[in-house]
């Protein structure tokens, strides 16, 4: 398989995919972790001038030896520059952020899809999509339409690996409304035969469906169905606390809280992370605390080939677990743009998992720069 | 001795018991989230511009006579205030409401509780609409409002027959360096603009504009001054949205300029043509290449009716001459951008009045 990239680049895809190909269930060392990484770091550096000219801006032009050291590429980067490190004739798919026409958006470009692919089964298997077979019930444009849509691509993949056969198309968004005879039709399906249902899709598009449904119409999905509602509501929709959105589905679908699976995933990578309970057979993965309580908790767990570190916001320093910091990510499978992603997302990491905490709630911008940012969006 | 003579002299012993109290820069330091170093300088260059002969000046057309005013304060920077309160008393306000700035009113209410002696008063509720409403009850027919668009626009749209509101909206600075201009020289001024109040004042420059076919000698210029400032006046502390939203914006800017110099308090990009990109503040700037002052206010397109102030290094025809003439823009010399002389408010721009005079 050719990822489009130079023979260096090819040996590291390839290393990274072998790691993939173990599952979200086999353990990467972080010795192994961090060579490879920093290894990959320093490859994309020389194959993009972009990726080079941040690093050398926030942490010097000398190669880093270690991830303490390593400064990541911040989310804005892909707005205002090619992250990519093959030719652009090589560009197979190419992700956009979601925005409005007027907002400058993030494109995140792929040369070879099947690493994306691969990683996104494998963390799906784990923690959101354990079972053989699903009914996707999708909330969300179909790839077809939205083919710069890294959910819809995710989502699209997700029904290839486990779909029922089935004659109706799993995609319940026709020209940004939701069909809701559909969904409904979908769900009574599984309600009866016992098929787990999959509800995904974006958070704002649940608020339509609960919306949409008669106010006493209830449907009791069977065991082993999951709802991942994800995106965040981009105010497509009124916005509803966590617990609320929660008891939402609770309500109209029948799923515990433990079935509603969260995801933590952006445009910008190829990997994603998904909430896992306090309570798993699997203690190595399970995220402990004796402050949580113990049904489930809202950590998120990570893949192997994916790091997720807190940083202070100034110096952008890696803190220790449990301080709050601005979530850093190192995925492995981004081998063909830019491993080391820094987010603006805030979040606590534990030994085991991270929390994410979402922007800094509340805080004021001095002066006027709240408002001039307003009114310089408003005159462009 | 006449009553606006009088209201001068308070006003002036006011602003003198301000400057010397420690507890006022305390209030600086809280309110604007600055050091303690920016606030001494932040007071003292406020209160400096209180002269006895400017205050008689500023009391000789008093054309609040007689007239209970509102002032409705918004963010800013944290000696905001000390003008916004005195002007209208100044102008002859027979009675000053003043609504303090949600998160910023501790040094509005030193500067209220100084003046105890004229007609003003704190009234420090959190909601401005309950705030105008109980003024209107009490006689207020002057409004003096601070603060984005939507507000002002919404208390302009609710006022009572009678009742006139000034509406004075957010700004902004930049500067502008000449291709004659001292390049060390003018990165030093220029550099003291930026620093002072953090960056986040209606005067603050927000671009800097070169006359030259390549920004980068002025970045650098600029990077090493405000390396230096960084440790006579020290930036404040940043709340992690704050800092987040810089690196983010470090991180876009830095993928395509052509230099790009951060330290632990700045962050300087030379862009490698002519365009305007906003910064987050907090002492982060780019360096543009123009052709000429023009080519410079060209580039803030619709933005251009926001511009409060042009700090300029070199000739400051060319800048005048740019700006149209019904521009009321400061053009001031770099480095003395935020020290405006008391000749108004601080943003020079006429409000937007509704009602009648």
């Amino acid at each position: 398989m050719s990822a489009g990239l130079d023979a260096h680049g090819e040996a590291l895809w390839q290393r990274v995919h072998a790691h993939v190909a173990h599952g979200a269930d086999a353990r990467l060392e972080t010795a192994e972790f961090e060579s490879l990484a920093l290894e990959i770091f320093a490859w994309q550096r020389t194959r993009c001038a972009a990726i080079d000219r941040v690093a050398c801006a926030f942490g010097g032009a000398a190669r880093v030896t270690s991830l303490d050291e390593l400064r990541a590429v911040p989310t804005d980067a892909f707005k205002t520059a090619r992250i990519a490190c093959f030719g652009l004739d090589a560009t197979t798919r190419v992700f956009r952020t979601s925005g409005t026409t007027r907002d400058v958006r993030g494109e995140h470009e792929l040369a070879d899809t099947s690493l994306y692919e691969r990683a996104t089964i494998a963390s799906a298997q784990r923690w959101l999509l354990p079972q053989a077979r699903y009914r996707f019930v999708l909330l969300a444009e179909p790839e077809s339409d939205a083919p710069n849509s890294s959910l819809s691509f995710m989502l699209a993949r997700f029904v290839g690996h486990w779909s029922l056969e089935t004659a109706s198309s799993p995609w319940m968004i026709d020209d940004g409304v939701v069909a809701i005879d559909r969904v409904r039709a979908a769900l009574a399906a599984s309600s009866v035969d016992g098929v787990p249902a999959a509800v995904l899709g974006a958070t704002f598009a649940f608020v339509h469906v609960h919306d949409a449904l008669a106010t006493s119409e209830r449907f009791v999905l069977p065991p082993g169905s999951v709802a991942m509602p994800t995106g965040g509501y981009k105010g497509r929709s009124r916005e509803l606390q966590p617990d609320a959105l929660f008891a939402l589905i609770n309500e109209r679908l029948g799923l515990a809280r433990s079935q509603i699976v969260q995801e933590y995933g952006m445009t910008e990578l190829s990997s994603q992370a998904y909430e896992a309970p306090v309570e798993s057979d699997d203690s190595a993965r399970a995220p402990r605390s004796p402050q949580r309580p113990s049904k489930i908790g809202t950590c998120y767990v990570a893949p192997p080939w994916m790091q997720v570190t807190a940083v202070d916001p100034e110096t952008l320093a890696p803190l220790p677990h449990g301080a709050r910091g601005i979530l850093r990510v190192v995925d492995l499978a981004n081998v063909g743009s830019c491993i080391a992603i820094q987010t603006a997302d805030l979040g606590i990491t534990h030994e085991h998992g991270f929390e994410v905490l979402g922007r800094a709630p509340g805080a004021t911008p001095r002066g006027c720069a709240r408002a001039l940012d307003a009114l310089l969006t408003e005159s462009r | 001795m006449s009553a606006a003579t009088t209201r001068a002299e308070l006003i002036r012993e006011a602003v003198l018991a301000l400057a010397a109290d420690a507890d006022a820069l305390a209030d600086l330091c809280t309110d604007g989230m600055i050091s303690r170093e920016m606030a001494v300088w932040a007071l003292r260059t406020a209160t400096a511009r209180f002269v006895p002969r400017v205050l008689a000046e500023r009391s000789a057309t008093p054309d609040l006579t007689g007239r209970s005013v509102a002032v409705v304060l918004a963010e800013s920077v944290p000696t905001a205030p000390l003008r916004a309160i005195a002007l209208p008393l100044l102008r002859g306000a027979s009675r000053v409401l003043v609504r303090p700035p949600r998160g910023q009113a501790r040094f509005a209410q030193r500067v209220v509780a100084r003046l105890a002696r004229l007609p003003v008063e704190c009234v420090d509720t959190g909601d401005p609409t309950a705030f105008l409403r109980d003024a209107y009850a009490q006689g207020v027919t002057r409004v003096i409002a601070f603060g984005a668009d939507a507000t002002l626009v919404s208390i302009a749209n609710a006022r009572p027959h009678g009742v006139t509101v000034e509406a004075r909206g957010h700004g902004f600075g930049i500067a502008v360096v000449g291709a004659e201009a001292s390049m060390i020289d003018t990165a030093a001024d220029i550099a003291r603009d930026i620093v002072h109040y953090d960056q986040f004042g209606c005067l603050s420059p927000r671009a800097v504009f070169v006359q030259s076919e390549s920004a980068a000698p002025f970045a650098e210029r600029l990077a090493v001054a405000l390396a230096r400032l960084a440790a006579e006046l020290p930036r404040g502390p940043l709340d992690p949205e704050l800092a987040a939203r810089i690196t983010q914006w470090q991180g876009a800017v830095a993928a395509t300029a052509a230099a790009f110099h951060r330290g632990a308090a700045y962050g300087v990009a030379a862009l490698g043509s002519a365009g305007f990109m906003d910064s987050p503040g907090a002492r982060n700037v780019t360096v543009v290449p123009v052709t000429d002052a023009e080519h410079a206010l060209g580039l803030l397109g619709a933005s251009l009716r926001h511009l409060t102030c042009v700090g300029v290094g070199g000739d400051h025809a060319p800048v005048r001459r740019a700006l149209s003439a019904a521009s009321r823009s400061r053009v001031v010399t770099a480095g003395t951008m935020q020290d405006p002389p008391l000749d108004g408010y601080e943003d020079p721009r006429p409000p937007i009045v509704s009602g009648p005079d």
